[in-house]
């Protein structure tokens, strides 16, 4: 264990080095809503291409609606990509590093297991 | 900016902290000050707001209102990760150890500090003998006050300048929780500073330079432990 007055100076340098981000707490919040938004507006733009497209025999118009609704599936995708990173990420993120040192873990004990057989 | 604020000797201070979860406020603008190397006992009642405050410390929540200093910088946006990267700790409430991986497993959780795996070990070994004959064991299976011990260990291995300890006594027999306070008492002799939320009063009393009782949402008193005893009965038993 370093000397307690070490620790604290190194301690106040690495937090004055911080990179702080913006500290708005209603950042996070507004982003997950635009992903809420447009993952739904994505899906009503597609229903939307269907209907042009279903409704007309002009082939113009349906290569139109073929734009447009890959247009909404890429909306959509946008829009679980922020729904997915502002809301349920942080919480999986913690889990996904427990699993992946367990699997490393059990790697290394079977590993281990093995090397003991073989001498 | 609060910094200038800020005593010099002050390591983590609270100014006017708010903070809610969604629409409920559970700090109604919490005021603390806590001094480098000494340990400040935080108490109060069930649903006071104490593991909140640690919470908004910690980093792990954001506060809607006021500022979070640490080591004299607002660090109100800071992420958890990078608090403890620098050497604020936090040992949660329930332990917070990994249940399916042994007592050695759960110490090389904290190698992210570049601390080699055979000096955390020896050092947690040295701290908590009682964890050195279990160290192939898995956590789960330990005894609570070995897996508050544990979770201590691992705390202390990430090498913290300030270790946030809350509920450690949670679920534990008298005579545990005095042992692990005597472990408390030796860390802070090693000048870490601590901040302990604690709803056993008695025995964080005894090893505590300075503390605080927390009632509703806010700081109803500070002062040194010796002078708190009146306000304990009161905060705990609605006087």
């Amino acid at each position: 264990m370093e000397k307690s007055p070490e620790r604290v100076e190194q301690f106040k340098t690495e937090i004055a080095g911080m990179n702080l981000r913006d500290p708005s707490t209603t950042r996070d919040r507004q982003l997950l809503r635009l992903g809420i938004g447009l993952l739904v507006v994505g899906i009503a733009v597609g229903i939307y291409a269907y209907t042009l497209s279903h409704g007309t025999n002009d082939p113009l118009q349906q290569r139109d609606a073929i734009v447009v609704g890959l247009i909404a599936v890429s909306v959509s995708i946008a829009g679980a990509a922020l729904f997915v990173r502002y809301s349920i990420a942080q919480f999986l993120r913690f889990w996904i590093a427990r699993i992946t040192y367990e699997q490393q873990a059990q790697t290394d004990r079977v590993v281990d297991a093995i090397k003991q057989k073989s001498q | 900016m609060t910094d200038a604020i800020a005593p010099s000797d002050e390591i983590l201070g609270l100014y006017g902290v708010r903070a809610a979860y969604e629409r409920i406020e559970v700090l109604h603008g919490v005021d603390l000050s806590v001094k480098a190397g000494t340990v400040f006992a935080l108490l109060g009642p069930n649903g006071a707001g104490k593991t909140t405050t640690l919470k908004v410390i910690a980093g792990l929540m954001r506060p809607t209102a006021g500022d979070v200093v640490v080591a004299g910088r607002r660090v109100n946006g800071a992420r958890s990760e990078d608090l403890a990267r620098r050497g604020l700790c936090l040992v949660p409430e329930g332990h917070g150890i990994f249940p399916n991986l042994t007592v050695r497993e759960n110490l090389l959780m904290a190698t992210h500090t570049g601390r080699k795996p055979a000096a955390i070990e020896a050092a947690a070994f040295a701290r908590f003998p009682a964890l050195a004959d279990r160290r192939s064991q898995v956590a789960g299976t330990l005894s609570g006050g070995q897996q508050q011990m544990l979770a201590l260990a691992r705390g202390l291995a990430c090498e913290p300048a300030v270790l946030l300890l809350d509920e450690l006594s949670m679920g534990l027999a008298p005579l545990v929780v005095e042992e692990l306070y005597e472990n408390v008492a030796r860390i802070a002799k090693e000048g870490i500073t601590i901040l302990v939320v604690e709803q056993f009063a008695k025995v964080v009393l005894g090893v505590a330079d300075e503390a605080a009782i927390m009632a509703q949402g806010r700081i109803a008193v500070t002062g040194r432990p010796d002078e708190l005893a009146d306000e304990l009965s009161a905060a705990y038993l609605g006087g």
